[in-house]
């Protein structure tokens, strides 16, 4: 009788059990197979990266060997496919943001320098004495991160070397520092990369592009309590008796007096930033929201224009615009004579409910504006104009242009003319002083505007 | 993104987001008060200015004229246009209108390019930058000011632009335990308001608060001790932002 009154219950807990266990063993093996597939992946992109990075050693050598400009730019463009895949690998390691940066930093800017070198090849410039004695420190830096990258491989031959990355990554606590072992090993290894050569040269990734002083920071530091009174003068009329308050400052490459409006009542908030040298806007943001537009681009272009002069900026020109979210963003460009100088920009937003300006960004201009001593042009217009692909069906003469190199440092004076094949609008640049075609600019016009790729 | 590969893409992008250009040529950029008009003006014996040089060079492409590229429309011009006029059965009277305009293959008044306002040139679109960005932006900036948020975006972008990150959009908002909100899945599980949309979009038009900041984080929530050896540039709302 006793026994009868247990029975029910151990039966019903035993099946209790075994459903638990089956459904966590289910559970186990699923994690596994998640687990392993994640392995998988990463292993891909390790075992990758070891790939490129022996096939960039071996082209940059070959590079140096080359003695025919064919070759070398035929390396070289290797080179620079070779790093950029490695990059991309890298990037889908899962490691913290500090233990490859050194890594990073030298495969980009390994791919980047070489297809600079590549490009001067091309144009007919061999790779001088300087540089190469410059690739052959990249070389060496290659070799060597290809063979610690092989040990770290080889010490960890099972499939798992990925594991306890994986196993952290779905612990909640992602952010801590959790260190691994092989953590610490590809750190060691980044640490060997410190030594790189500084690289200046004309591509995106250069390093002069990170040490830029600004250039169009004229006139002697002003205090915060000047700061305010520049603030106020410069927001559009109907901000004029909002409350100003100090919100820090900015220490960075541009230092500046940040500063907040507020209105006494409702409404939106202002914030913008003035420069502690020479107290010049630097920006300014208004976080309306706009419902509706109303407003044509040319007419946004033309309450931009009236509010830039109102503050005393004169000689712009308004060159695209891009609308989105009941906005339009028109950038200006300052000019010098008869040359635009597309360096030294402007942007202003544009409400286009009721054309108040709710946006302000001189950065690129303060940066870049100075007076330029800009080269007188060596050919003609007609002579650039000869140069330009005939099937571009042009839609103008043409005209002078300033415009930045790649590494947005570097400015060249340029033809500027636009043109149409096969129903694409482009924009082909002629370097005023050799000739060259410098840069070709595809312009596509979108729902939110046009803008050039 | 673009159709290109990624680096050229990334490159294209650094390109477009400093050079952007184009003016004065009057065509469609009704956006340049003085020279350029959304169609062409009416031109006769007297006038002058660019619209003259425009004129005067496609003139002188086809053979009709021979005279400087002077934007003064006198003797030399007229007798070029009409000659021209004549040749292409129109009425001759020196008169440069809508029509001559047209023969000469630059009236720009009305749909020559249809595609005007076609929402997506052949596949190229950047859309989808301003969708992924707003999504991180809601799922890292939520509640911050409207300057925060921006500031957020910015940092994104200098990351593409740094060689220690990669050099894609995607790749540097995916990249493995960049942002804890990509890590725990929020960035899908929110979706944009106006307000983020906004801020990814000034984000992308160049504004950046911080001044080229490559990091961000919460000094209130747990992070990597490492963070604190790089340079704080600027405080905005609950975040510092460091290069």
């Amino acid at each position: 009788m006793r026994e009868q009154r247990w029975l029910l219950p151990t039966t019903l807990a035993l099946i209790l059990a075994l459903g638990l266990g089956v459904w966590g063993y289910t559970q186990y093996q699923a994690r596994r197979r998640l687990e392993s597939y994640l392995a998988t992946r990463y292993q891909q992109a390790f075992f990758d990266l070891i790939d490129h990075v022996e096939t960039l050693e071996v082209t940059l050598g070959k590079g140096l060997v080359a003695g025919s400009p064919r070759m070398s730019v035929a390396s070289l463009g290797d080179v620079w496919r070779a790093a950029y895949a490695a990059q991309s690998e890298l990037s889908k390691l899962p490691l913290a943001t500090p233990t490859l940066m050194r890594t990073a930093k030298f495969l980009t800017q390994v791919g980047d320098y070489s297809f600079s070198l590549a490009r001067e090849s091309a144009a007919g410039r061999p790779v001088g004495e300087e540089d190469r004695r410059r690739l052959e420190v990249l070389r060496d830096q290659a070799a060597r991160l290809s063979s610690e990258l092989h040990q770290v491989a080889a010490a960890a031959g099972d499939g798992r070397l990925w594991w306890p990355e994986i196993q952290r990554g779905m612990s909640r606590r992602m952010g801590r520092d959790l260190r691994s072992p092989l953590a610490d090993t590809l750190a060691r290894v980044d640490e060997q990369m410190a030594g790189l050569p500084t690289l200046i040269y004309d591509g995106p990734f250069s390093d002069q592009v990170e040490n830029r002083r600004p250039l169009g920071l004229t006139g002697p530091p002003v205090t915060a309590e000047q700061a305010e009174v520049v603030a106020r003068r410069f927001v559009p009329e109907q901000y004029k008796d909002y409350v100003i308050r100090q919100a820090g400052r900015t220490q960075g490459p541009l230092d500046a007096y940040n500063l907040t409006l507020t209105p006494r009542g409702r409404g939106p908030r202002i914030d913008l930033a003035v420069s502690v040298k020479g107290g010049h806007v630097v920006w300014m943001l208004n976080n309306r929201l706009v419902k509706s537009s109303r407003l044509s681009t040319e007419e946004a272009a033309r309450r931009a224009k009236d509010f830039l002069e109102s503050r005393g900026l004169r000689n712009l020109l308004p060159t695209y615009a891009t609308r989105g979210e009941n906005q339009a963003v028109i950038p200006f460009a300052a000019t010098q004579g008869e040359v635009i100088l597309y360096p030294d920009q402007i942007k202003v937003t544009v409400a286009l409910d009721n054309g108040e300006i709710l946006g302000y960004d001189a950065s690129p201009y303060l940066t870049a504006h100075h007076t330029r001593r800009l080269p007188e042009p060596r050919i003609s217009l007609e002579d650039a104009r000869g140069r330009v692909n005939p099937d571009l069906q042009l839609l103008g003469p043409g005209q002078l242009a300033l415009i930045p190199r790649e590494n947005r440092v570097d400015e060249v004076l340029t033809y500027e003319f636009r043109g149409v094949m096969d129903g694409e609008e482009y924009i082909v640049y002629i370097n005023a002083l050799t000739g060259e075609e410098e840069r070709i600019l595809r312009v596509v016009r979108t729902a939110e505007g046009r803008t050039t790729l | 993104m673009y159709g290109y590969t990624p680096i050229r893409s990334a490159l294209r992008r650094l390109v477009t987001a400093l050079l952007l250009a184009f003016l004065l040529l009057a065509e469609w950029s009704p956006l340049t008060s003085a020279p350029a008009l959304a169609a062409r003006p009416t031109l006769y014996w007297g006038s002058r200015g660019y619209q003259v040089r425009v004129l005067q060079w496609r003139l002188q492409q086809w053979g009709y004229y021979r005279g400087r590229i002077d934007g003064i429309f006198g003797g030399g011009t007229a007798r070029a246009v009409r000659t021209f006029q004549w040749r292409n059965g129109l009425r001759v009277d020196g008169v440069v209108g809508p029509r001559t305009w047209a023969a000469l293959g630059l009236w720009t008044g009305q749909p020559r390019y249809v595609r005007r306002y076609r929402v997506v040139s052949r596949g190229i679109s950047r859309g989808n930058d301003v969708d992924l960005l707003a999504r991180l932006i809601a799922a890292e900036a939520r509640g911050e000011p409207y300057t925060g948020m921006v500031a957020v975006g910015a940092v994104i972008l200098n990351r593409v632009r740094s060689p220690r990150f990669p050099n894609t959009l995607a790749g540097v908002i995916f990249q493995p335990g960049a942002f804890e909100s990509v890590s725990n899945g929020l960035i899908w599980r929110r979706t944009p308001n106006s307000s983020e949309y906004q801020a990814a979009r000034a984000a992308l038009n160049g504004w950046d608060p911080t001044f080229g900041a490559l990091f961000f984080w919460n000094p209130a929530k747990p992070v990597s001790g490492w963070i604190w050896t790089r340079r704080i540039v600027v405080r905005v709302g609950k975040h510092v932002f460091a290069i």
